[in-house]
């Protein structure tokens, strides 16, 4: 019968694009920001204590200075960021910190200084825009 | 009487002789290749490394000049409309950000609506055409790159939102030269990668490349493959067999269209680079040009032809500007040389082929002509007898 042909036809479209759209959500790279600032959470302030070089997944983002910012794309799911702390003379210690994060909705501003001091949550949301 | 040269006496000749005959082209090249190589200085393992890489980048491409062949639509010079539409996809991927065999995967799902579109298009004016769909499908090549050149250059940014600053130009609406593909690039060959010494073998894209092969092996032993055949073999036969012809025609097209702009997007995967308004132009050429050096024919093109094509003309690719620059001096004259191989040998096998056709046709005549007088002759014996 052709409307059952044309059914199935249908069905297969509309896989299709649910399909597309699950390619969208899980190869969609967001920008994700690494803070080195001083922050207040829950009552608590988390200092900066040094400068790192920052690596997620194995690359090089870029050198991540006190109070200062780095930014780099990533897709959804876990990575791996590892941070290799620096002297004033931005030279390596050989000191290394490694930390698995998750992406997902929401929040795109890693704090360092609250990742290294434990919080849970340190993945925060974007800041509104004035 | 002149010498009737036909099927029949070419399957007198001597096996040797007849191999010569019907592959001369790939026999010229590889004669070409061998000389080439000693004065080109490569070692085996660059040249093998190349020819893999070249092979899992163009292949998907060749073969998808197989159905329309098949189909008696000859070389389908229209599949660069199959590869504007895969750009298209990879240019809305590369401004979404998705990276990956994700990316890769969606550019496809999104560039297969339009080439069917594109595809029926070029069907529709290839039945038009009959009789000279090869020329038409170059000048439909030559059509929708100014109709693309015109969407992605002033359209695009405007009408189609495209939000990426890295790829849009910077007065805010068209399409760059050139798109970085870093996301996407090598997300098929790197999938399942293998090195045995210093060659690097991408797998997975030669699985698909095996998974295409295999879907042309089946598809010919379906009704529809079928249908192809007996309109490629004959259109007045098989209009009367009941084959809507036109319309196989134009599936044939629309197959062929969608084929070669996923082999587009497994070629800029490669590559790592779009050349928005370049990479598409020469696509159609290399690859008729690669499948008839490969012994195919307008009438007839077999899967070991796209392969042996695809190794000869990359390998004279690859050796030419050095072989040149060692035995003249000028490296840009073996690149010459290459690109007027790469021209002349598309004329020269259309040339045969349309040579072998007349010749044929001339014998049929003259056989005719000759079965014509031995029947009046025999006639008017019986008459004269009759009489006597």
């Amino acid at each position: 019968m052709k409307w059952k042909a044309n059914l199935i036809r249908i069905a297969l479209v509309l896989l299709l694009i649910v399909f597309g759209v699950y390619l969208y959500k899980i190869g969609k790279e967001r920008d994700i920001f690494f803070d080195n600032k001083e922050i207040a959470l829950d009552g608590q302030t988390y200092s900066v204590t040094s400068s790192y070089f920052v690596y997620v997944d194995g690359k090089k983002v870029g050198e991540l200075y006190q109070d200062g910012r780095q930014a780099t794309m990533l897709i959804n799911g876990k990575h791996k960021i590892v941070l290799e702390s620096l002297t004033e003379d931005g030279e390596s210690t050989g000191q290394k910190v490694e930390y698995s994060f998750s992406m997902g909705k929401g929040g795109c501003i890693l704090n360092v200084p609250a990742m290294l001091g434990g919080v849970k949550n340190f993945i925060l949301p974007p800041e509104p825009v004035e | 009487m002149s010498k009737i040269i036909n099927d029949t006496s070419i399957k007198t000749m001597h096996p040797a002789v007849k191999f010569l005959i019907n592959f001369a082209v790939p026999i010229l090249f590889l004669i070409f290749v061998v000389l080439c190589i000693p004065l080109s200085g490569f070692t085996n393992t660059y040249l093998t490394n190349e020819i893999i890489a070249r092979l899992a980048r163009d292949s998907f491409l060749i073969l998808s000049l197989l159905i329309p062949v098949m189909a008696g639509m000859g070389m389908n010079f229209g599949i660069v409309l199959g590869a504007m539409a895969g750009q298209i996809g990879i240019i809305f991927v590369s401004d979404w950000h998705i990276i990956g065999l994700p990316g890769l995967i969606l550019a496809m799902l999104i560039s297969t609506p339009l080439a069917i579109l594109l595809g029926y298009f070029c069907g529709v004016m290839l039945n038009m055409a009959r009789g000279r769909e090869m020329v038409t499908g170059f000048m439909l090549g030559f059509f929708m790159n100014g109709v693309y050149q015109m969407v992605v250059l002033y359209g695009m940014g405007k009408l189609i939102p495209i939000s990426d600053p890295t790829i849009l130009l910077p007065r805010g609406f068209g399409i760059r030269n050139a798109i970085n593909l870093s996301g996407i690039q090598h997300s098929l060959d790197a999938l399942i990668p293998l090195k045995i010494g210093q060659i690097s073998i991408p797998i997975a894209t030669f699985l698909l490349i095996a998974v295409f092969c295999l879907f042309i092996v089946w598809f010919r032993k379906t009704k529809l493959g079928q249908d192809m055949r007996t309109v490629g073999q004959d259109l007045e036969v098989a209009r009367s067999s009941g084959i809507n012809v036109d319309k196989t025609r134009i599936i044939s097209i629309v197959i062929s269209t969608v084929l070669a702009c996923y082999g587009q997007i497994i070629f800029l995967q490669n590559i790592g680079t779009v050349n928005t308004y370049n990479s598409h132009e020469q696509v159609g050429l290399f690859a008729v040009a690669a499948i008839l050096i490969g012994g195919a024919s307008v009438a007839r093109a077999t899967i070991p032809n796209v392969f042996v094509g695809a190794i000869l003309f990359h390998m004279v690719f690859i050796v030419s500007p050095r072989a040149g620059k060692e035995l003249i001096g000028q490296a840009q004259l073996g690149e010459y040389f290459r690109v007027f191989v790469s021209y002349a040998i598309i004329a020269l096998s259309l040339a045969l082929y349309a040579w072998r056709k007349h010749v044929e046709k001339e014998n049929l005549r003259k056989q005719t002509q000759i079965l014509n007088r031995q029947a009046l002759s025999s006639h008017g014996k019986a008459v004269g007898g009759n009489e006597s």
